[in-house]
């Protein structure tokens, strides 16, 4: 092929053309990388957020989401859902559900002198690796009530900061708990007006207007206190069919944003703790305690942690949903939560869809107050 | 293999390149410029040279899937600086060599992640930040969240 030419020598000084290409566009003022055309950044971006899978790689993908507008408007629209990728990269990740075909492995690890607990993502298969943080708990004791705070920073407790992520309330006798979901103002610039407005509102908000997202019960079995405790847990914001193929799903797409702490629920009334019984019938999900068996020759309560949990203790369990009154189906055999004692301060919590890793350590902090069947 | 028929490219500053047929059409504009008459491609002299380095070596390679690292060859083509890395990208996407825009966009993946923070991204860059202020003072409290 020939394409015609015309001989002639230049200097490589720009020719002002009528026919304006996107080259002479850029080569007038020097290169512009902000006016990079967005089909090309989305390319690199996307090559990023593929290869930094894992922590602490993974901390490149948030940055670039915090460059400027552009840039956070395509991470937002790269990054999937912890539920179909099984991965956490934003702080929201935290309140969205685990991954729907497996067990997110994380571990807890215990402050006895400051009465602190740290949540940590695992980040290999064995228990020593450092771990990506994810949430902390600080246990405040008080007349009526203990409260667990939950930050997102470690040492960070203070309930007005955006950093606060909710809490755990514990009646007096330690059987009945409230989970509270923290309410933060919304980074979001994507809001339309007339959200904008109610949310600038939520700042004036107190701690106490939190929301209760679940109710966790604690009590003896036939065998009393030499018996494993029963654990039912009331999820008010997981619908009962998020369990079985093709039912809803906890959290809409569409209100997401990854610098919110609170994703929308699909149940928005709020309910005081002693309304847990009629949860089942609003359709939120209930989690029961998997019942250990009796092992005659070794003489304890069994359960089988698939190698996850290697000490004893009363605190261990596993959590699947309750078929109430219907029979159980196989969605009724999946392990949601697992938690159990690994060393004298270190737990593992094992989680996945349709609960958040938030939920899943709420309901563990339960585990460590309560004290039922605990000899 | 090699076809021994070369195509003659203007560039816009009216340089003129001669570039072997096969390593030409690596370029879809190229391919799709071939049937029309008096067409001109619209680079600069300088990147459309880098432009036709790199695909030949593309075409050398046999047209091989590329891989996730950028090679050893690739990689002492992409050290240049972040205006001609610019150009580079642009010429490219304009010309549509699909190896070259590759290479390109891998470079400049790496050098984000080479980027220590936000900061250095956008310094590199040459990015405005364009939060509202109460934005990014809370961007930047929940990203200290990366860092524990």
């Amino acid at each position: 092929m020939a394409i015609k030419c015309i001989a002639r020598l230049r200097s490589r000084r720009v020719v002002q053309d009528q026919l304006q290409t996107p080259n002479e566009v850029e080569a007038e003022g020097g290169c512009c990388w902000a006016n990079l055309p967005q089909e090309l950044l989305w390319e690199v971006l996307l090559m990023i957020e593929e290869t930094e899978s894992i922590w602490p790689q993974r901390k490149n993908v948030v940055a670039c989401a915090g460059v400027c507008r552009s840039w956070r408007f395509i991470i937002q629209q790269i990054v999937k859902l912890p539920q179909l990728s099984g991965k956490l990269t934003f702080p929201i990740s935290v309140k969205q559900p685990g991954p729907k075909d497996s067990l997110l492995q994380c571990f807890i690890k215990r402050n006895r002198s400051t009465q602190t607990y740290y949540l940590y993502l695992g980040l290999t298969n064995s228990l020593s690796d450092g771990g990506k943080f994810l949430l902390a708990a600080r246990k405040c004791r008080r007349p009526t009530c203990t409260d667990y705070i939950i930050s997102l920073q470690a040492e960070d407790f203070s309930k007005g900061t955006n950093t606060y992520a909710g809490r755990l309330r514990s009646n007096f006798l330690g059987t009945k708990f409230t989970v509270f979901d923290g309410q933060s103002p919304q980074a979001g610039a994507k809001m339309g007006k007339s959200r904008s407005s109610r949310l600038a509102n939520l700042r004036q908000v107190s701690p106490s207007s939190n929301y209760p997202m679940a109710h966790i019960s604690y009590e003896l079995n036939l065998l009393g206190s030499r018996g494993p405790r029963r654990m039912q847990c009331n999820m008010n914001t997981i619908p009962a069919t998020s369990i079985a193929p093709g039912g809803l799903d906890p959290t809409t797409q569409a209100e997401l944003n990854p610098y919110q702490s609170t994703p929308t629920s699909f149940l928005s009334k709020s309910a005081s703790m002693e309304n847990s019984v009629s949860d089942q019938k609003n359709g939120g999900l209930v989690l029961i305690n998997k019942a250990p068996r009796w092992h005659e020759q070794l003489q304890c309560w069994c359960l089988n942690f698939h190698g996850r949990v290697t000490i004893a203790s009363v605190k261990n369990f596993q959590l699947v949903a309750s078929p109430e009154n219907e029979p159980g189906g196989p969605e009724h055999e999946k392990i949601i939560l697992q938690f159990g004692k690994v060393g004298k301060d270190l737990f593992t919590m094992d989680y996945r869809y349709p609960i958040s890793a938030f939920q899943a350590f709420a309901i563990c902090l339960s585990s460590f107050e309560t004290r039922i069947a605990c000899e | 293999m090699l076809s021994s028929k070369n195509s003659a490219l203007e560039s816009k500053d009216n340089e003129i390149f001669e570039v072997e047929e096969s390593i030409a059409i690596q370029s879809e504009l190229i391919k799709t410029m071939a049937t029309m008459v008096n067409s001109k491609a619209y680079v600069n002299e300088r990147n459309q040279m880098g432009c036709w380095k790199q695909a030949n070596y593309h075409v050398e390679q046999n047209n091989k899937i590329v891989d996730e690292e950028l090679s050893d060859w690739e990689s002492k083509f992409f050290e240049v600086d972040m205006d001609d890395l610019h150009e580079l990208f642009m010429a490219a996407n304009y010309l549509e060599i699909e190896s070259l825009l590759n290479g390109v966009a891998k470079r400049v993946a790496d050098i984000i992640k080479a980027c220590m923070n936000v900061e250095v991204i956008r310094q590199t860059f040459g990015i405005n930040n364009d939060f509202a202020a109460q934005q990014e003072e809370e961007i930047r409290k929940l990203n200290s969240w990366n860092h524990i």
